[in-house]
């Protein structure tokens, strides 16, 4: 082989790892979104004796889906930065489930509402990695081990080729801090080696935690009063506190119980959603049809103005917060809805099916 | 009255009111080391979530959503509320509310007793004043002039838009990108001081400002004679060319990255780090970093995106915290920080009424009674004294002078409680050709700034106009009231009622004109032993009216919306109806007007004795250790949001209450 064709090649092969990863941080946000939206909230008050019914364990949820949402647009940054162009609304890539998390390996990954098991599901996608040393060499099966091989392939390339020859991508694709402010921590630009292992670096440290297991702190920084800017909670042990009912402190060891203050969950303030609910579920139900039609296509509006934002249309991103509150609201609309003829019952729920609009230009990879 | 049980504690200053005028001073003092109490009547810690979700809790169920509305309103902390107000007939005075209206206006305002005071439920319009306001006497004859001017408070503007976190860009503000015709050549100069920025940038104009803007910018508005020359050969019509420009809000958008090598701003004189947006209190800190256009401004920002003073106390008390945590680590015996140690430097009393300031001998204040009720409903309560070296009111322009006048204080000018003042606030509305999209974003995004200052002013009040972004909200309580009128009238259901109030709703726009008011003596806020709440303090009785200078300007706003409206061919909507509660007339014409919440000017400074109640630094004249401080400083209301201008002097009388100490 020629020197271009193993660039080439090594190049590629980034490039498959890469949207693997933006693919791999997507799948994530359906299941946690949904376990939100089942949780009776907003609009259902006992007009009596209103009350707070589960907001702690949905802002903690939601922390968690934000900082996903960050690594969505980190590795989108790393991708850009060495010419690649993201993709985010390929259908044959895009998470179906029930699923492995990394594919062929890894805990299953289901759409199901907030109940404990789910949530201890969520801890296992975010478990911490078992064995660096393997996992740089590829044997893993955890979200932080495939970044820990991803890191290394990075390392490797930028070594063999030198970085000029990797980080050949134009620095105004990269979303900033301009771009992208206010949910879940700050945006690291990236344009050489350095910054593509912080930015990787963040989306571990976000997941498991600072330094990889050793404490439940992620060494972000919540902004607080004065002084006391508080360090943020690695995702692992924020889905351990929703199940021990209690808030972690950033020092608190990694074997440790959470020894903070208390957070009141109801487990049974929940929509008894069906569980993975597919379109094949509203086949012969019209009206049901139509909100998860409604909902899909916000969904697909979604993924398409990310597309356009990831690949030089940066203005785009502003435009999908209201996009992303459609997606609640139909959502919602969906779990109130009672499927017919089930004992217990089971409402419906969103599929997050992609339906490519002709106007989206759709692209295949390869 | 029995016998106050003296305090514990001994404080450097002894602030009254828990809002943002209290905070910022509580805040400043602590970082110089000083140590504070704060009184606050109400009875809320709303920094914990729970109680801001129930706040929130509230505000969805209530049906009239005013400002007051998510608040709990208590025998023991009553609150003014807008729903109080009925018209004033004759000498029998409208005691319906809190208030005691002796009209002939009713004086239409209202503001929140609570932790946190009324920046709960502001609107967060972040202006500065012109220069022209703080002369108004020297140049139009009207009302009084300040004993400072724009430039002594410009570094003061600068530290109370980085506390409050202000969005908003310095080449859109100034006076000559407003579009206003300054009354003086120069005004407009160092207006900001040379580099200085907000600290985020500015929130982006809705979809209906951006629509004003295309029909409306350039259309000239007459706003008098001119009397001189000008420059031009003859006399003849002044004109204005309107100009919808973004206004500076104090909530957050994206901060602002330095531009220095030094990674730092400028501010005030002193360099500070960017601005780190700060979202809701507590547990729930990640939210509100970025304004979601929850449209709920006031009453309540279900986020907390929008400042409130909250944030300010919680900095003081994390000031207090680390002071607390520093002075136990330099001890030879490592022990923890007792919550004791904390409250040693800095206290926030809530629960407690400030009832009376005593007086010793040397006519200094020796003490503040106050009442401290345990159950926020049931109004018992144990009498206490507080005791420090200095005191300072910061309880709102309504409730210092209650309180002042109950104790006897300030007597020399007999100006205290007098020169009442607000933003009378008249409102247009009608139906736009196309949908505007009403009902998204922040309550207002945009404003007509070109009328707040002209050579005109020696005839009519200057105004500015707020452009509406949520429809006929406050003109005609939309949309639940177009809910009605489709169902009940129109009998609609179903998706026909959806799609028709979906159509209507979002054609609404609306103008509110804020007016300016110069201080009169018989515009005023007494005590009268007749009145009283339910745990025996005075109510506040008012005397309002709006002059006819005022009325001049409304008529003058009002013509201004006409043409707007025209030029936009948006159907007019506006009615002012005889039986409102505000109406009044001006030249043949009727106008409604609603209080802007905007109290102004019941304890002005100034440099006499003989015409003012403080001294430019906010210290009375007559009592060498009290201060008062808040919108009940400024000589005159100008006609700009106070708020700014509030938190500016608070930064001062911060700095002239430590030198004092």
């Amino acid at each position: 082989m020629t020197k271009e064709n193993t660039l080439k090649h090594d190049r590629r092969q980034l490039r498959d790892l890469l949207q693997f990863a933006l693919m791999l941080e997507l799948s994530t946000i359906p299941p946690y979104a949904t376990a939100c939206y089942s949780i009776k909230e907003q609009g259902q008050y006992d007009r009596s004796a209103p009350q707070v019914v589960n907001a702690e364990p949905i802002e903690v949820i939601r922390q968690v889906m934000v900082e996903e949402m960050l690594h969505i647009v980190l590795v989108a940054n790393v991708m850009n930065a060495i010419g690649l162009a993201p993709v985010m609304n390929d259908p044959d890539q895009l998470p179906k489930y029930p699923r492995k998390l990394l594919g062929d390996r890894g805990t299953e990954v289901r759409l199901r509402r907030f109940d404990p098991e789910q949530v201890k599901s969520f801890r296992e996608i975010e478990r911490g990695v078992e064995d660096p040393r393997q996992a740089r060499k590829g044997n893993y099966t955890t979200i932080g081990g495939f970044y820990l091989y991803l890191q290394q392939r990075l390392r490797d390339a930028a070594k063999t080729w030198g970085e000029a020859e990797i980080f050949t991508g134009q620095i105004d694709r990269q979303i900033g801090k301009g771009d992208y402010y206010g949910a879940g921590g700050a945006i690291i630009t990236v344009f050489d080696l350095q910054t593509a292992c912080d930015a990787i670096s963040k989306i571990m440290d976000e997941g498991e935690g600072a330094d990889l297991g050793k404490g439940a702190g992620d060494g972000d920084t919540i902004p607080g009063p004065k002084g006391q800017n508080r360090e943020d909670i690695a995702h692992y042990f924020k889905f351990n506190e929703i199940l021990h009912s209690r808030y972690y402190q950033p020092e608190d060891g990694v074997d440790d119980v959470p020894s903070g203050g208390d957070m009141v969950v109801d487990w049974s303030a929940v929509n008894p959603m069906r569980d993975d609910p597919t379109a094949a579920d509203y086949a012969d139900l019209p009206d049901i049809r139509a909100i998860s039609d409604s909902f899909n296509a916000a969904y697909s509006a979604l993924l398409d103005g990310l597309n356009a934002a990831f690949n030089g249309n940066k203005a785009q991103l502003a435009g999908l917060v209201p996009v992303m509150y459609q997606l609640r609201e139909r959502a919602q609309k969906l779990l109130r809805v009672p499927l017919p003829n089930l004992v217990p019952t089971q409402t419906a729920g969103p599929t997050w099916d992609y339906v490519a609009s002709p106007a989206s230009g759709t692209r295949k990879s390869g | 009255m029995g016998i106050p049980l003296d305090d514990d504690e001994t404080y450097d200053v002894v602030i009254v009111g828990a809002g943002i005028a209290g905070g910022i001073l509580a805040k400043q003092l602590l970082a110089s080391g000083r140590r504070v109490l704060i009184l606050e009547a109400g009875a809320d810690h709303g920094d914990d979530w729970k109680t801001y979700r129930a706040y929130l809790d509230q505000f969805y169920l209530t049906l009239a959503k005013t400002p007051n509305s998510p608040y709990p309103d208590l025998p023991t902390v009553p609150s003014p509320s807008v729903l109080d107000i009925t018209s004033v007939h004759g000498t029998a005075p409208d005691a319906n509310g809190y208030f005691v209206q002796r009209g002939p206006i009713p004086f239409g305002s209202n503001y929140l007793r609570a932790y946190g005071g009324t920046t709960l439920h502001w609107l967060g319009t972040s202006l500065r004043m012109l220069p022209a306001d703080f002369e108004m006497a020297s140049r139009f004859g009207q009302g009084v002039d300040w004993p400072i001017g724009y430039q002594d408070l410009r570094p003061y503007y600068e530290k109370a838009e980085w506390e409050v976190g202000v969005s908003a860009e310095v080449d859109q503000q100034t006076p000559e990108a407003l579009g206003i015709h300054v009354s003086r050549a120069g005004d407009g100069d160092g207006y900001f001081s040379e580099g200085y920025q907000y600290p985020m940038h500015a929130i982006p104009n809705s979809f209906s400002d951006a629509y004003f803007a295309s029909g409306a910018d350039g259309t000239p508005v007459a706003t008098g004679y001119r009397t001189d020359f000008g420059g031009r050969s003859e006399p003849g019509l002044d004109f204005v060319n309107i100009k919808v420009s973004n206004t500076p809000q104090g909530r957050n958008s994206t901060p602002r990255a330095p531009l220095a090598e030094t990674g730092q701003f400028c501010v005030g004189g002193d360099f500070v780090e960017p601005f780190l947006p700060r979202g809701a209190t507590g547990s729930f800190a990640f939210t509100g970093q970025r304004c979601e256009g929850n449209s709920a401004c006031i009453p309540i920002c279900p986020i907390q995106a929008k400042y409130n003073a909250m944030k300010t106390l919680a900095d003081a008390r994390a000031l207090a915290a680390t002071a607390a945590k520093q002075a136990t680590e330099t001890k030879p015996v490592k022990t923890a920080v007792r919550i004791a140690d904390i409250e040693a430097l800095f206290k926030i009393r809530t629960q407690a009424i400030a009832s009376q300031v005593e007086l010793n001998a040397d006519n200094r204040v020796s003490g503040i009674i106050y009442k401290s009720y345990l159950f926020p409903g049931v109004p018992q309560y144990e009498l206490r004294r507080a005791r420090g070296t200095i005191y300072v009111l910061a309880g709102g322009a309504i409730e210092n002078s209650t309180l002042a006048l109950a104790s006897g204080l300030c007597p020399s000018s007999q100006e205290l409680g007098r020169n009442l003042m607000d933003h009378p606030y008249m409102m247009a509305w009608g139906l736009a050709r196309d949908p505007v999209g009403a009902f998204r974003g922040p309550g207002a995004t945009a404003g007509i700034e070109c009328f707040r200052d002209g050579t005109f002013r020696d005839q009519k009040a200057a105004f500015r106009l707020e452009l509406g972004n949520s429809g006929w909200d406050f003109a005609a309580g939309a949309p639940y009231s177009d809910v009605k009128r489709l169902v009940e009238q129109d009998n609609l259901f179903g998706p026909e009622l959806r799609r028709k109030l979906y159509h209507d709703v979002q054609r609404q726009v609306r103008i509110g004109v804020l007016v300016e008011q110069v201080p009169h003596a018989s515009n005023f806020v007494t005590i009268d032993p007749a009145y009283r709440d339910a745990m025996g303090e005075f109510r506040p009785v008012i005397s309002y009216d709006i002059s006819d200078y005022s009325r001049a300007g409304l008529a003058l706003g009002h013509d201004a919306c006409m043409q707007v409206f025209q030029r936009l061919g948006v159907k007019n909507y506006t009615t002012y109806n005889p039986s409102d509660n505000g109406y009044l007339t001006y030249d043949g014409s009727g106008y409604t007007v609603f209080g802007a919440g905007h109290l102004v000017g019941t304890h002005r400074i100034g440099n006499s004795a003989k015409t003012s109640v403080t001294r430019p630094d906010m210290r009375t004249h007559d009592h060498d250790n009290l201060w008062m401080v808040g919108c009940g400083s400024m000589p005159t209301a100008a006609t700009s949001n106070p708020t700014m201008t509030m938190a500016a002097m608070a930064f001062q009388a911060a700095e002239a209450i430590d030198r004092a100490l």
